[in-house]
């Protein structure tokens, strides 16, 4: 099939890749859970956890301490079993809402190239993404009020200017789709659409369209997922280096819609450092800029406008991104210390000096000690000895308490001499506060952790556990408070509204900046014998809200990298101002007069109510 | 209304008769939070290196707490906030110096030896003057909670049984291993956070009511009994006067602050700094007065000062603590220590400056008996519980845009490190207001009656005592006066509080009614004749006085229970000839309810034009009592039957409208803007019209009431009120008050 992409007249070195998710995703992927169809935690025939698959490191593992840890620590019972329903209940798949004309008109006009589908499984998989919220309706056969009538897959970029044309002449909703890994809602259907909703999935716009080593970047086509571009740009001896925990499944133009970070932002920055030039189609036609120097001052910058615009201006087609060549070494490192207070204060330095690590992360006690839980197979014995004389040195001869000692990870690349230098100088700043290396292993192995704790909460939830995480950013002198306040709103909350067995409650400084740091939390809670008819996903929304209530009256953001979607509009205004609020609606009505793209993300819907309110009366 | 009930209540002295003080004092007492800290040679050297680094993110180390006095004054010396100030000062050289002096006079030296030997010198003092000193149980169970502590009526061994040396021992062993079981045990009360308590230890500020010189002392010996951290307390400057006794105080937790340093922002910052850095670190409890000095008048002082309260709350507000915990307290005493000087501060003599020689004196006192302390604990206020709650208020009552070019910086945006003193964004300015006049309002509502309130209420039923019949009154009285006040009128009391407790003989006991009043007050009644208590008047002038004004105090403090529903009985019966209307009576009492704004203490402070909710309530009320007669066309008059009752109710209300009165009567005596030197002119003119035996005047000499009379006119729009009020209250009460009272 012949694409007919604006890029192919520059194309020089088009990439065939071999994309990793298939067209139907739920082939490969669970279309009520986390990853890969075979990768799963699960209890084996000796009543252990293992991780089922041949993906990771950890497949085929067996975790003997997690379960203890998760039954020991949350009150979890092998009785309270759970499971997800099979498949997805055809009687809660609501009858599509299908527009004849724009139909007609699609199947004439691009229906030889375009490939569509009004399959019940792609119009489920099309209209969720993973915040628990979802999984739990998804899991409990739940019904979605509303999801995409229809699935298109463009292939290029004027695939998608023709798609998009359609959709303004027939008054289509269209709501873009990446990787489909949301956490913000923003891939639910407004309940109130009445137009036919379809979901523009971009998967198969996956090429590299051409790489430029003299300028060191690289046009790509927006569909592409995190490990698909990572694998073909190594092939060619480059790398991005944007690595979000998502990266196995998310897209580029999902990263860029959303203004994602990768982990390692330290060595090649967040997204909007990575981008030297978008393209992105709106319901009145294409919008760039036209030129790929480095930095231009030409008024507000238009690639800001398009980034972080969440899918409700248009579609992103294809990205210019900076590439490096892949480092020559590569080193993993930990850091144990006496107290999460002094682990920020060290971050704090490593920022102030500007001499972070590709990825310094630091875990507070309660994730150290999960970290220990999910350690995998019992050692031998001179290995457990080894660890015990560890342990006695740390408690006993440093004076570590076990019960408020944490640990950073790191990752260091550049050439093997930065590597090593940098490594020094890190571990010479952690010496200062109290920090004590504790090995390559230790960093390699949370490192490799970061893929799987999304698969954790899928046995959790068979157990009658629920979990999610979210994050901010905030600046250095609020770290320490924040965290604190954060993690006790989130159990004095659980306590409030009747939960019987304590939360895990815990967070992590994820990335440091020159003036401030992004910080994680993590929310487990077992919703067993919660108070009667207490809804447990209800409690859990009211808990996520008086914690981010609690971050923003700490001064934390309303969002580091996740995004506003639907689930944060309400908070909206107070983040950006009344003012802020009318900016954004104005470039909206501007760019968007019919709201095409009218998934309803991060514009509050509060004024339009009420003016339905209104003209109801 | 309830009947003191001694079951709720610790008694702390009649445990004490029962053991040896010297015991109690060598008690073992042991910090619930803290461990004793088994610092190994290392962690020592750990917890130095921590010290040292100076970094903005960790600037003391959870090791080092709870810190000793000399380590806190060196955080707010080194504190950024203190940097700041003395570089906008511009006087770096000098600033340090004086910065150096100020703490060093402000702080306080807590230890635990110099509260022991507290402990043993009050408690032999105590044991003396008082017959008990009762405590709320549950607001203990409450502070244990707090501390994550098992309450005391599950645990025998905290402080139920006497004291002797098994006890003690026994003590000691169990405060050793509680740490260790509490854990496990009872699951109901252990807390998630038990095992991980240092995540956030509980953030208390204590707020007790200010009458006495021993409320300095009550509440350290009180948390001394019972094993929980000795609060710091915020004492004012003058009784750095006080020599050996001020240092002792200092050593039991007692700093000390200038009365007012608004101006002087070195001062202030030094001040706000020390005062957070107790609340940051947790590592000490705070108490303060909010009243902000000793109430002579036994009333509430209002409007409440909330300097020290709103340091407080900021740390709350910039999330510097998740939580802030006020516990209002209310200290009864049946006899204060020193009404004497109270009522003659008010008579405008002098208090004598506090000095050595003055306690000397006071060591008299110790031959008297002060009869029973009542302290209650009420329930924790969570700031951050209130103040949710008050912002989802907030948000129902007004939907109009805020202002895009007037807007306030959000915490979020503001520095943390600065001192600044009017950071408060208006919500917050609103809150701190809102919940300082709750916490009075908390204060008051557990207010204990003696039987001194009651003869007080009986004795100055008529504004006039010339003669001898005006000046005693039978037991009898008493009885029947303490019923129409208290057991009748029950029902409408409890709307505004329905925590107040009598202290009454059972079985209207005449006998040791009378006993009591005569042992405890001998210095006010005598006994003449049979049954009849008489007040002891000399003929001096200013003695007499003095004795009508103790009187006026003890009945002040049940008057905020009464304020609301006799205004509605006032307006009745000063317009007793003619039926009133419905409109014409709510008027006169939103009328009272504003005249009086800062004599009473209130439900909740009265706005401009908002509708008292509870009025409908009153007015039924009295209209079911058969107080009140309503007439068809929606007017009610009064009663007749019931005139006596009606008076007696109405007698304090209509004295103190009356007082207000006489002091806007005076002509423009002055166009001075200071209102503490206002109120001197105003009290020296009155002062030279007294009549003694006028309760009238007497009130109207009052400095307090000068002062509360004034504020209410307002300051600035000042002339056009007083005309108001004046015409007003000449409206309501001169031109038929004649005619009332010669109908009584």
């Amino acid at each position: 099939m012949a694409t007919e992409g604006k890029g192919d007249t520059a194309t020089t070195a088009t990439t065939t890749t071999s994309p990793t998710i298939p067209l139907h995703r739920q082939e490969l992927l669970k279309w009520q859970g986390w990853g890969y169809r075979d990768s799963r935690f699960f209890i084996n025939s000796n009543g252990l956890i293992e991780f089922s698959g041949s993906r990771y490191l950890l497949s085929g593992h067996v975790l003997p301490r997690l379960k203890d840890w998760m039954f020991s620590k949350l009150n979890a019972s092998i009785d309270n079993y759970s499971p997800s329903v099979q498949e997805p209940n055809p009687d809660y798949i609501q009858e599509p809402i299908l527009n004849n004309s724009f139909i007609t008109d699609f199947q004439s006009t691009l229906g030889s190239t375009v490939q569509y589908s009004a399959d019940m499984n792609d119009r489920l998989f099309h209209g969720h993404g993973h915040t628990l919220e979802e999984i739990w309706k998804l899991r409990n056969g739940g019904k979605f009020e509303r999801l995409p009538d229809w699935v298109v897959w463009p292939r290029s970029h004027s695939d998608v200017e023709k798609i998009v044309r359609l959709a303004v002449k027939h008054n289509i909703c269209l709501i873009p789709f990446g990787g489909g890994t949301s956490v913000t809602w923003a891939l639910l259907c407004p309940t109130n659409e009445k137009r036919m909703i379809v979901s523009v999935d971009t998967s198969q716009m996956n090429k590299i369209l051409y790489l430029d080593e003299k300028n060191l970047t690289a046009r790509i086509q927006s569909g592409i997922i995190g490990q698909d571009l990572e694998r073909e740009l190594a092939k060619k001896g480059y790398c991005t280096g944007h690595e979000p925990d998502s990266m196995e499944f998310s897209s580029l133009g999902g990263w860029v819609a959303t203004r994602a970070s990768g982990m390692k932002k330290n060595v090649y920055g967040n997204i909007e450092d990575l981008v030297v030039h978008v393209t992105m189609v709106t319901a009145k036609g294409t919008i760039e800029k036209s030129c790929l120097g480095p930095r231009q001052s030409i008024g507000p910058d238009i690639n800001h406008v398009i980034m972080g615009s969440e899918g409700t201006l248009g579609i992103v087609t294809e990205v210019t991104m900076k590439i490096r060549p892949l480092p020559a070494s590569k080193k993993y490192g930990s850091i144990v210390f006496p107290d999460f207070e002094s682990g920020v204060a060290c971050l704090r330095e490593v920022a102030r000096l500007r001499s972070a690590p590709a990825s310094i992360r630091l875990l507070d006690n309660e994730q150290f000690l999960f970290g220990q839980a999910l350690s995998t197979d019992n050692k031998g014995m001179l290995h457990s000895l080894v660890d015990n004389m560890k342990k006695l040195y740390i408690t006993k001869i440093k004076g570590f308490d076990i019960n408020r000692m944490c640990a950073a990870t790191l990752l260091f690349e550049g050439t093997t001499n930065e590597v090593n230098q940098r490594e020094k100088f890190v571990y010479d700043i952690a010496q200062k506060y109290n920090g004590m290396p504790a090995g390559e292993e230790n960093g390699l192995k949370g490192y490799t952790l970061t893929f799987m704790i999304a698969y954790l909460r899928d046995i959790g939830l068979d157990y009658r556990i629920v979990a999610e995480s979210f994050e901010t950013s905030v600046p250095w002198d609020r770290v320490i408070d924040l965290c604190r306040n954060v993690k006790k709103r989130i159990i004095t909350e659980c306590e409030k509204q009747g939960v019987k067995h304590p939360p895990f409650s815990s967070c992590r400084v994820t990335q440091t900046y020159d003036a401030g740091a992004c910080v994680y939390f993590y929310f487990v809670m077992n919703y067993n014998d919660i108070r009667q008819g207490g809804d447990p996903v209800h409690i859990y929304e009211l808990v996520e809200e008086a914690a981010r209530d609690e971050v923003l009256a700490n001064g934390g953001s309303l969002s580091h990298h996740h995004g506003v979607g639907k689930i944060r509009t309400k908070w909206i205004k107070q983040a950006v101002s009344d003012l802020g609020v009318g900016t954004m609606k104005s470039i909206k009505e501007y760019l968007d007069p019919d709201n095409i793209f009218g998934s309803k993300n991060l514009i509050p819907e509060s004024d339009e109510v009420n003016e339905h309110l209104k003209a109801k009366l | 209304m309830s009947v003191f009930n001694s079951l709720e209540y610790d008694d702390l002295i009649s445990r004490h008769r029962q053991s040896s003080d010297i015991l109690w004092a060598l008690k073992y007492w042991h910090h619930p939070l803290f461990d004793i800290k088994e610092q190994s040679i290392k962690s020592t050297k750990l917890i130095n290196k921590n010290t040292q680094i100076s970094s903005i993110i960790t600037p003391v180390h959870y090791k080092t707490l709870p810190r000793n006095s000399e380590q806190i004054k060196s955080d707010v010396l080194n504190s950024l906030a203190l940097k700041y100030t003395i570089e906008t000062l511009d006087n770096e050289a000098n600033g340090y110096e004086q910065a150096k002096a100020i703490i060093h006079e402000m702080s306080h030296r807590l230890n635990i030896r110099s509260a022991r030997f507290l402990a043993f010198v009050f408690s032999k003092i105590f044991n003396q003057v008082y017959e008990n000193i009762y405590i709320n149980r549950r607001g203990m169970d409450n502070i244990y909670q707090l501390y994550s502590l098992t309450p005391i009526n599950t645990s025998p061994t905290i402080p139920s049984s006497p004291i002797t040396i098994s006890s003690t021992l026994f003590a000691i062993l169990n405060t050793f291993s509680r740490s260790s079981s509490s854990i496990n045990s009872d699951t109901n009360l252990s807390s998630p956070l038990t095992t991980k308590h240092y995540l956030t230890s509980p953030r208390i500020i204590y707020l007790p009511t200010h009458r006495s010189y021993m409320d300095f002392i009550i509440l350290t010996y009180v948390c001394f009994e019972y094993n929980i951290p000795m609060p710091c307390i915020a004492a004012a400057q003058d009784f750095l006067g006080l020599g050996l006794l001020a240092n002792l105080l200092r050593n039991c937790g007692a700093f000390f602050i200038r009365r007012s340093f608004r101006s002087d922002q070195l001062y202030w910052t030094i001040f706000d700094e020390y005062v957070k850095t107790h609340l940051v670190h947790g590592d000490y409890p705070l108490e303060f007065f909010i009243e902000g000095a000793r109430s002579r008048t036994l009333k509430t002082l209002l409007p409440v000062r909330q300097g020290m309260l709103k340091s407080c709350l900021e740390c709350y507000f910039r999330r510097q603590i998740d939580n802030l915990i006020l516990i209002p307290i209310t200290i009864n005493y049946e006899k204060v220590l020193e009404d004497n000087l109270h009522a003659n501060e008010l008579l405008g003599i002098p208090k004598p400056k506090e000095s050595k020689s003055g306690l000397l004196k006071a060591t008299q006192i110790l031959k008297k008996s002060f009869g029973t302390m009542n302290i209650h604990f009420s329930d924790p206020i969570y700031v951050h519980d209130a103040y949710e709650s008050f912002k989802k208020q907030e948000e129902n009552k007004s939907n109009n845009h805020s202002d895009t070019f007037n807007r306030s910086v959000p915490r979020s945006l503001q520095p943390r490190f600065i001192c600044q003193q009017d950071a408060f964004t208006v919500s917050e300015q609103k809150f701190s207001d809102e919940i300082s006049y709750r916490v009075v309002n908390e204060q008051q509502r557990r207010t204990v009656i003696y039987p001194i309130t009651i003869a007080a209420y009986s004795l100055l039923k008529s504004p006039i005592v010339t003669t001898s019949k005006d000046r005693s009154i039978l037991i009898e009285q008493l009885v029947i006066d303490k019923n129409i006040l208290f057991t009748e009128n029950t029902n409408i009391l409890e709307h505004f509080s329905s925590q107040y407790q009598i202290s009454w003989p059972v079985e209207n006991d005449k006998i040791i009614l009378k006993d009591r009043l005569l042992a405890i007050y001998s210095d006010v009644f005598e006994m003449t004749r049979n049954n009849f208590l008489t007040l002891k008047m000399s003929g001096d002038r200013l003695a007499d006085a003095s004795i009508l004004m103790k009187l006026i105090m003890y009945r002040n403090t049940c008057l905020h229970i009464f304020a609301k529903p006799a205004y509605i009985l006032l307006a009745c019966q000063v317009n007793s000839q003619f039926p009133i209307s419905y409109e014409q009576l709510k008027t006169y009492y939103h009328f009272f309810v504003h005249l009086f704004a800062y004599e009473f203490v209130y439900d909740q402070f009265p706005m401009d034009n908002t509708n008292d909710i509870y009025f409908d309530r009153y007015l039924s009320y009295w209209i079911t009592m058969n107080y009140l007669i309503p007439s068809d066309n929606s007017t009610y008059q009064i009663n007749s039957n019931f005139l006596q009752q009606i008076s007696l109710i109405t007698s304090p209300f209509e004295q103190y409208a009356r007082a207000y009165l006489l002091i806007y009567e005076q002509e423009n005596l002055s166009s001075e803007k200071n209102l503490s030197i206002l109120i001197k002119i105003y009290q020296k003119a009155l002062l030279t019209k007294l009549d003694p035996n006028n309760i009238i005047s007497i009130l109207a000499s009052s400095s307090n009431v000068i002062s509360n009379a004034l504020r209410t006119l307002n300051f600035t729009t000042k002339s056009k009120i007083l005309s108001e009020l004046r015409h007003m209250l000449t409206k309501i009460f001169q031109p038929k008050s004649t005619h009332l009272r010669a109908k009584l």
